[in-house]
């Protein structure tokens, strides 16, 4: 795939992650491996519905030295590190989707029940421990998870997923928001002895645990 | 000024006309409420009941230019149970301050007390009232508030939130509000300034 190519899949794979709501405003970030040495990262600060092929920054991956005017993103060392660490890996998606985000306030490592899911991310979805946003303990943080996996839930932040391409982490991290999302209904449904779940259960459960 | 009404019409149709929106221009403010007309209101004529609010919030917060009074579906059960909810996710903490308090009365004065240092507040039984130096930022901090909700009420379904400490989300703040000062002046300059 050309250079050229690739900025066309992110601008497109912005605005679907949008559309799935797997992304709100400019908070979220993708990055795709060029070559050896360097990626493309979306840039900082811009929204997704906005985003243009030449927005996005030429990075090397080494160095995190970058090309044009552009900021790239604030999470490209965890973007930088995992594809100098992993060469399996191409393609990068960090977001902060709503059940995600949920299961990164509980920090709880969940685990993945179907093959489907196991073959995607990996046996569990782990949580990084916590650190500061943008700081490089994130990321040493993040590595750590990662490690056998394909994706982890940064605690109280977020979601990073990662595959061979950009199709594939897309398919991580929506499997991700539908793993967390199951795994927070079930509980909802196993403490209501109900089979399905109801949101107004949920709120009734919260309120009389909050009293 | 029309260019000004019709920014916070577009805001109060994105929350589908069931929330109040107010910006403030000089010594008055525009206000677009619930089945109501938008209006014009100067700070210093006597208002009521969430008026007031708005009212009150712009004459004591010299930075504040924007309000929203809503009530989003997560964030209305966090003000049922009046808790404060911790500082459970960076973008809560950076965005509407180390903790989301709730206030028991919704008197204008004690949301004033409740908001204190934050971005943002819940009233029981009401919703939520978020503020901001411009419109967008407190459409950002309505938002970030209501997936925050949502995170404190889930998380709590399985086993509960653990928070970030004090310091690192005081700290998040800080540098958000440092941050976005400096980003976000054009924005600011234009709302005050077109009328
Ligand atoms: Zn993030």
């Amino acid at each position: 795939m050309t250079e050229n190519q690739i900025r066309e899949i992110i601008v497109a794979a912005g605005k679907e992650l949008v559309e799935r709501q797997l992304v709100q405003g400019t908070w979220g970030n993708i990055s795709v491996r060029v070559d050896a040495d360097t990626m493309l990262v979306t840039p900082s600060g811009v929204d997704y519905g906005r985003m243009k092929e030449e927005d996005l920054v030429l990075m090397n991956i080494h160095t995190l030295e970058y090309v044009g005017d552009r900021k790239p993103s604030s999470e490209k060392d965890i973007h930088a590190a995992l594809l100098r660490q992993r060469p399996a890996i191409n393609a990068v998606i960090h977001s902060h989707p709503s059940y995600c985000s949920s299961i990164a306030a509980a920090r709880m490592e969940i685990p993945v029940r179907d093959p489907k899911g196991k073959e995607l991310v990996g046996e569990t979805i782990r949580i990084a421990n916590y650190s500061l946003p943008s700081t490089k303990w994130l990321m040493t943080s993040a590595i750590e998870a990662m490690q056998d996996r394909n994706a982890c839930i940064l605690a109280n932040h977020g979601v990073i997923a990662a595959g061979k391409d950009l199709d594939q982490a897309f398919e991580v991290i929506s499997y991700m928001e539908q793993a967390c999302k199951e795994y927070i209904q079930d509980a909802v449904k196993e403490q209501t002895s109900s089979d399905k779940f109801e949101l107004e259960k949920m709120f009734e459960l919260f309120l009389n645990i909050k009293k | 000024m029309t260019e000004l009404i019709e920014r916070v019409r577009a805001y109060f149709e994105e929350y589908d006309k069931l929330a109040t929106v107010a910006l403030r221009i000089k010594d008055q403010m525009i206000v677009a409420q619930p089945e109501k007309e938008i209006k014009v209101i100067p700070l210093n004529k006597k208002a009521e009941g969430l008026n007031k609010i708005c009212q009150k919030i712009f004459k004591m917060k010299k930075s504040i230019n924007a309000v929203i009074i809503s009530s989003l579906c997560h964030t209305k059960v966090i003000a049922q149970s009046c808790v404060t909810v911790p500082p459970i996710l960076d973008d809560l903490a950076q965005i509407v301050g180390p903790s989301v308090r709730s206030s028991k009365k919704g008197g204008a004065t004690s949301i004033l007390f409740k908001l204190i240092g934050r971005n943002a507040c819940v009233v029981k039984n009401k919703g939520a009232v978020a503020i901001g130096r411009t419109l967008d930022e407190a459409d950002t901090a309505t938002k970030v508030l209501e997936k925050g909700a949502k995170a404190y009420i889930e998380s709590t379904m399985i086993g509960g939130a653990k928070p970030i400490s004090k310091i690192e989300s005081t700290l998040m703040h800080i540098v958000y509000k440092l941050k976005y000062s400096k980003q976000d002046q054009s924005e600011k300059l234009e709302e005050l300034n077109n009328d």
